[in-house]
């Protein structure tokens, strides 16, 4: 048995002579003694050992192999896949008006028609009666303006989940100025089972950046919906920060705290830096505020601080798991207002990555979306494979103007994941998402 | 934690199974809005 290629060996801090190994590929972590680790390294490990570090995924019996069990990695994945799941875009109409929205160029008022609602349902149903579960996530804009059609749909099918007997739920995507209790209460009976909606951190920052398009603020009928919606369902909470105020977003979850709003009140907290609109352009023309790429010394101290913050405040936030794009998921679609197909959010409004649409069904978009474009050597034989599979196709389509190449995390991983192991190890309590 | 022997702390098991779908939640990598 040989050591994994995807593994990544960190001191133990103020234990000499041992050291911490995380394996990429499984996320697992383990503390052994330097001795021990020489051992792995001769393949003269005791029988115990071995079989310990194999059945956390640190041994491999053959490099090549598993090389190859990774290059193939969403083969299996999709051949085992019993859920379909859709980001459904039920309008492109937005009650707030927030100059960074990367839809700002193609956004309006725009709305699923009943008969698209129709053939999306058929589409939904047809992967039911194939035995697969179905998961919707409403999107928008505000997926709760074009609340007849969304109720609509659920209601079809959950009745349809019922009648072929598979499972049928759906969260929202939503700014959380329409998420009170009386509707939360109305959606629960069809299906809705939890809801990201977003605070852009203390109120003068997310008022400033989330308004309503009246011009007022919305941070305080968003928390007042929060407040009358916790107890119902899984509440996520997401926010968006530049370089200029995310020092200032942990005041956002001392605020929570002196609301009420406890750790146990919300599923996760995760701040994600402000990118690039979709057209390339940025809110105030300043690009060195926003991140259109993870190598930025600013964003990577940014990222490792608000997740400290978070977790040092008992919140949960996500951990790192194997993870790749949603193009590779076979099971995963999003679809437009108008029934046109994608394979991420983030390409809508774009037609050269339009890959189908209800009506038609999918097409080939091997070529278009680079499908293959990490499994080269250099990507194989990366220790952090497994956490990226290539990155974001949406950020390297921002830098280059084009899928022509992976959006390497290599930088990034070097710089943050030996501090995020340690985050989890010392401040996590509770298992991460 | 699960303390094998003294020579192996087992700190996080990790997860079984192939990669997941992603999209937004790994801290950076998706569109703002």
């Amino acid at each position: 048995m040989e050591l994994t290629r995807y593994l990544k060996v960190y001191p133990c801090i103020g234990k000499p002579g041992r050291v911490l190994l995380y394996s990429t590929r499984r996320c697992a972590l383990l503390e052994v003694s330097e001795a021990l680790l020489e051992r792995a390294r001769a393949g003269s490990l005791a029988e115990k050992e071995q079989d310990t570090l194999a059945r956390l995924g640190f041994l491999t019996p053959c490099h090549a192999m598993e090389r190859e069990e990774v290059r193939t990695s969403f083969d299996r994945v999709n051949r085992d896949s019993r859920c379909f799941k859709a980001i459904v875009t039920l309008t492109l109409d937005c009650n707030l008006s927030c100059p960074y929205c990367y839809e700002g160029s193609f956004r309006g008022h725009y709305a699923m028609s009943m008969g698209t609602a129709d053939l999306l349902v058929d589409k939904l149903t047809g992967r039911m009666d194939a035995g697969l579960s179905v998961s919707v996530s409403f999107y928008g804009g505000e997926a709760l303006m074009a609340l007849p059609v969304l109720k609509y749909i659920a209601g079809k099918l959950v009745d349809a989940a019922r009648e072929k007997g598979v499972a049928f739920d759906f969260n929202l995507v939503t700014n959380g100025t329409l998420l009170n209790r009386t509707m939360v209460e109305e959606l629960l009976p069809l299906g809705l089972n939890g809801a990201k909606l977003t605070l852009d951190g203390p109120r003068d920052i997310h008022d400033q950046q989330r308004p309503f398009v009246s011009g007022k603020g919305s941070f305080d009928l968003i928390v007042s919906n929060i407040k009358e919606t916790a107890d119902l369902l899984p509440l996520q909470v997401g926010g968006n920060y530049t370089r200029h105020n995310y020092r200032r977003f942990p005041e956002l979850l001392d605020f929570f705290l002196a609301e009420g709003i406890t750790q146990d009140k919300l599923d996760f907290v995760l701040f994600t830096p402000v990118t690039p609109r979709a057209d390339g352009s940025t809110a105030s023309g300043d690009v060195s505020a926003v991140c259109a790429c993870t190598e930025e010394p600013w964003m990577i101290e940014a990222s490792l601080f608000l997740r400290e913050e978070i977790l040092r405040r008992g919140f949960d936030t996500l951990k790192f798991k194997p993870s790749g794009c949603m193009i590779e998921f076979e099971n995963d679609l999003v679809v437009g207002y108008d029934g046109a197909l994608y394979k991420c959010p983030a390409f809508m409004g774009e037609k050269s990555l339009r890959i189908g649409s209800l009506a038609d069904g999918v097409g080939d978009y091997s070529q278009s979306h680079a499908l293959d474009v990490w499994k080269c050597d250099e990507c194989l034989d990366c220790p952090y494979l497994p956490l990226c599979f290539g990155g974001c196709r949406f950020l390297r389509r921002l830098r280059t103007g084009a899928i022509d190449g992976v959006d390497c995390r290599r930088t990034y991983l070097d710089a943050t994941l030996e501090q995020i192991i340690l985050q989890d190890m010392t401040l996590r309590t509770k298992p991460g998402s | 934690m699960q303390m094998v022997n003294e020579e192996i702390v087992v700190l996080d098991a990790g997860f079984v199974g192939g990669p997941e779908m992603t999209c937004c939640t790994i801290s950076f990598g998706f569109m703002t809005r």
